[in-house]
């Protein structure tokens, strides 16, 4: 049955069990397999060979890994294929050509892990692929083309052991293989100027000394090695005028790509502007400045980790409540200053409670979507992931539900029938999506979007902040009336109002009867009053999602930015939250190169810089842009 | 105040610029025309047009794949600052209205009641029409931006280039935006199309300075020419 939920994605495989147990067509007489044994399956391999890939199976080659691929995922993964939308593998003639659809895949590295968990007959998620062989002799290519995925996309494989843990026993083997070459780099001079024009925001200027005579005239004509492209880099950005270039230009790009500056509104559905409109362009600045201040001082990943927020005279008194259960307090820059820093409330406690991130998105725990969007949004972020809102597909059985994500009660559906409470219903409550299948659990379970539902709770349509009260007006008292003139909430209507109905909201009152109820007012309250409850929800464990004794439980949305980032940190990382490189190595490309694929290099030379630079962006960047991706002629 | 026969004037010198210019090695057909000055039959114009449309559309297949064809609001600002002069972007009353010695002989200001109130003296002209430019300041996450030539973003520029034009000081010799001094021409298009070899420059430089040799009206049509031609605004 299909589901309709703001948020159950495709980028997980885990819909492939259900592939294999339902819907998606089967060979007509696929050879029993054994089960794996759990030991990579060797070929006989030459003596030179052995030497080259000594303790692993030989590669195959790229011919047939593609041939590999499209033999044994094309038919449930294929275009018109029921799991297509969980990853798309294209047309024969596509898949065949060569490897650039899976290099430029964001999953990618989920690829190689379904491989991995089917090699180690692994029950961990994302769920081992393929459910089936078409025959013996393909069951006995998993060991080599696991080999030529470790070969060909290190960079993938390196996000695989970021994302899902240690792949042991495969990580020590990982062979970098750097061997991505462009097919024409640009010169030296052109080089040049398109780093100038891209990261200080205009051409190179030949007739300055300081910028003409960086290169020798034999290094401006030919193609720009890696030698060329650091010098200019580091030149010019050695230079203090051309470094506050850079940060007005290339930093500033670069935190609003990240922050969704274009994204944040002042108007949404409602006929009462959250924001006025003069406010808007200082919130889309909010994050590239604060980026600005602290990118020299503080790794990455701690820049989303921040509890502070930059403003301006105007953006100050949306930080200014004296609300009970929701104070915040924010002084506006002296007179003459444009920017000041303001210490976030513990409630907002990063990036991610800002008022730009929130109107980024402007939504509710009141709407439909249950605060999804506003996790989704986080999760792209930080790993640079898209997830698809209302994606229905074969739901598969679910996995059992760790016990923190049952506390809350929010348990709420839709009814398609409105006026028929006996008709099909979807679910959208923070319990009720998660529990409904592997579909759904790929992003409500193992993306956390559960989690969120709860975190983002507490933050209204425009990002301010919720209390009980707002809803029910206490014990005695009224709704604030705000809520009730925004119509975010149905108070009160009959039954048979016309518009949207009243009905396609109800909350599974008696589980035991299946007695449905419509949601009120005291229903979002209670809610709201959860969050007293410090251990409100949940995140799993990325490697033991069934194990509640390893999920952390808060209700914090400090605590739940740090999980996601830091969870799969090694124990002796020397710069924690490397799983965030990922998102940095997508906004890059886009940033600078109007690019919506990244690659290998770009992955393994920015993943590089930042163990090696202590997480710093400044390095990252520089990475970026040294490598023969942005140097390439056509980019 | 400018007809909108005159913008679509200026458009198919535009244009003109657009299709030819797709092979980079016809840079010096951008100057063959200067932007104010420029009447083509409607024949011409239509046949621009389709050349036009044909390469947006072979251009557009690239969009969200990669590679910046065009300079975006902000990096287009940057540029004429840093390769003409700070300033030039300015928007001047006499641009909006003639005076009255200008209005007497029949001379239009450059920007008319097509932009109606959205014009005002000492506003910046890029950012009047940043939304047309590619504003990479209202780029969302999933984005990609300025990767297709589009007629909107030819007509913004060829306003950009005419107020630019009028900015320009060329009674100063020493003015950095003026292609009329000795050398001035070379070194404009050296700063401002840095990619290009020298011996490319060195062949329309005399051109640009040829253009931009006669009375007022002339420099002005060519510096506009120039900033307003596709070569200009694809430069990377």
């Amino acid at each position: 049955m299909p589901i309709s939920v703001w948020n159950t994605c495709l980028s997980t495989l885990v819909a492939c069990l259900a592939c294999a147990a339902a819907s998606c067509s089967r060979p007509n007489n696929p050879i029993p397999v054994k089960p794996p044994s759990g030991k990579p399956v060797l070929q006989a391999v030459s003596k030179k060979d052995a030497e080259v890939h000594a303790g692993r199976p030989v590669p195959l080659t790229a011919q047939e890994a593609l041939q590999f691929i499209q033999t044994n995922c094309s038919e449930c993964h294929g275009p018109g294929k029921p799991l297509n939308a969980a990853f798309a593998i294209p047309s024969e003639e596509i898949l065949l050509k060569d490897t650039a659809w899976l290099e430029g895949s964001a999953l990618n590295q989920t690829v190689y892990q379904v491989l991995i968990n089917k090699l180690n007959n692994a029950s961990t998620s994302p769920s081992a692929m393929p459910p089936e062989f078409k025959s013996e002799a393909e069951e006995k290519k998993l060991g080599n083309m696991v080999s030529w995925f470790q070969d060909a996309f290190p960079g993938a494989v390196r996000e695989a052991a970021v994302r899902f843990g240690d792949t042991a026993p495969f990580r020590s083997q990982i062979a970098v293989n750097l061997s991505y070459k462009c097919n024409q780099l640009i010169s030296g001079w052109e080089f040049q100027n398109r780093f100038s024009l891209r990261a200080l925001g205009r051409p190179a200027d030949p007739t300055r000394a300081s910028e003409g005579m960086i290169l020798t005239e034999a290094e401006k004509a030919a193609p720009a090695t890696a030698e060329v492209r650091r010098k200019v880099v580091e030149a010019l950005l050695s230079t203090p005028e051309l470094k506050t270039a850079f940060e007005n230009v290339a930093l500033t790009q670069l935190a609003k790509k990240i922050a969704n500056a274009g994204a944040i509104v002042s108007k949404g559905k409602t006929a009462q502007p959250p924001v006025a409109e003069d406010v808007l362009q200082d919130l889309q600045s909010e994050f590239s400045e604060l980026v600005k201040k602290y990118y020299e001082q503080k790794s990455y990943p701690e820049l989303f980790l921040l509890n502070k927020v930059m403003v301006t005279a105007k953006t100050a008194p949306l930080y200014t409540s004296t609300k009970a259960g929701a104070i915040e307090t924010c002084a506006a820059p002296t007179a003459g200053v444009k920017w000041a820093e303001c210490t976030l409330s513990e409630q907002r406690a990063n990036f991610f409670g800002t008022r730009g991130f929130l109107l980024s998105k402007p939504t509710s725990m009141l709407q439909n979507n249950n605060n999804y969007g506003r996790g989704g949004d986080t999760w792209q972020v930080l790993f640079g992931e898209v997830l698809m809102a209302n994606t229905d597909g074969v739901a598969g059985d679910p996995k059992p539900i760790i016990s923190c994500l049952n506390a809350t009660q929010d348990r709420r559906w839709k009814i398609k029938d409105k006026g028929d409470l006996n008709s099909a219903k979807a679910a959208w409550g923070a319990i009720s999506v998660p529990s409904y299948g592997k579909v759904c659990q790929g992003c409500h379970l193992n993306r956390h979007l559960a989690a969120a539902s709860v975190i983002y709770r507490p933050f209204g349509f425009a990002g301010e902040i919720m209390v009980p009260n707002d809803m029910d007006g206490g014990t005695n008292g009224e709704p604030i009336k705000t809520y009730k003139d925004l119509n975010l909430i149905q108070l009160n209507r009959p039954a048979n109002a016309t518009g949207e109905d009243d009905r396609t909201h109800v909350t599974l009152a008696d589980p035991a009867s299946k007695r449905y109820e419509f949601i009120s007012p005291k229903f979002f309250a209670d809610l709201l009053r959860e969050m007293d409850n410090k251990e409100i929800t949940c995140i799993p464990d990325s490697r033991s999602p069934d194990d509640s004794s390893k999920a952390v439980k808060t209700n914090s949305l400090s605590k739940y930015v740090e999980t996601l980032m830091y969870q799969n940190d090694a124990p002796n990382a020397a710069v924690r939250g490397s799983a965030a490189v990922r998102g940095l190595t997508r906004f890059l490309p886009s940033t600078f190169a109007n690019s919506n694929q990244t690659n290998l290099e770009v992955i393994s030379a920015v993943s590089s810089a930042f163990e090696a630079e202590g997480g710093k962006l400044l390095p990252m960047m520089k990475a970026y842009f040294q490598s023969e991706t942005f140097a390439c002629s056509g980019n | 105040m400018r007809t909108w026969f005159e913008r679509l004037a200026v458009m198919s010198f535009v244009i003109s610029n657009a299709v030819a210019c797709s092979a980079k090695s016809t840079l010096s057909s951008d100057l063959t025309v200067g932007a104010s000055s420029s009447a083509k039959s409607a024949e011409a114009i239509s046949g621009s047009k389709q050349l036009l449309d044909q390469k947006i559309s072979k251009e557009t297949k690239f969009k969200g794949v990669q590679g910046f064809l065009v300079k975006d609001s902000e990096r287009l600002r940057n540029t004429i600052n840093e390769c003409l002069d700070a300033g030039l972007l300015s928007i001047k009353a006499s641009m909006i209205t003639a005076a009255a010695a200008d209005a007497a002989a029949g001379r239009k200001v450059i920007l008319g009641q097509t932009f109606s109130g959205a014009l005002t003296s000492g506003k910046d002209i890029v950012e009047v029409l940043a939304a047309d430019l590619y504003d990479p300041l209202l780029v969302a996450r999933t984005d990609t931006s300025a990767g297709t030539l589009t007629l909107d973003y030819l007509g913004a520029l060829a306003t950009v280039a005419d107020v630019v034009a009028w900015n320009c000081d060329f009674a100063n010799p020493s003015a950095r935006c003026n292609c009329g001094a000795p050398d001035g021409a070379k070194k404009i298009l050296q700063r401002c199309i840095p990619s290009y070899s020298d011996a490319q420059i060195d062949n329309v430089a005399k051109v640009f300075a040829s253009r931009c040799s006669g009375d007022l009206a002339s420099k002005r049509a060519a510096l506009a020419s120039f900033l307003s031609s596709s070569t200009f605004a694809e430069a990377r």
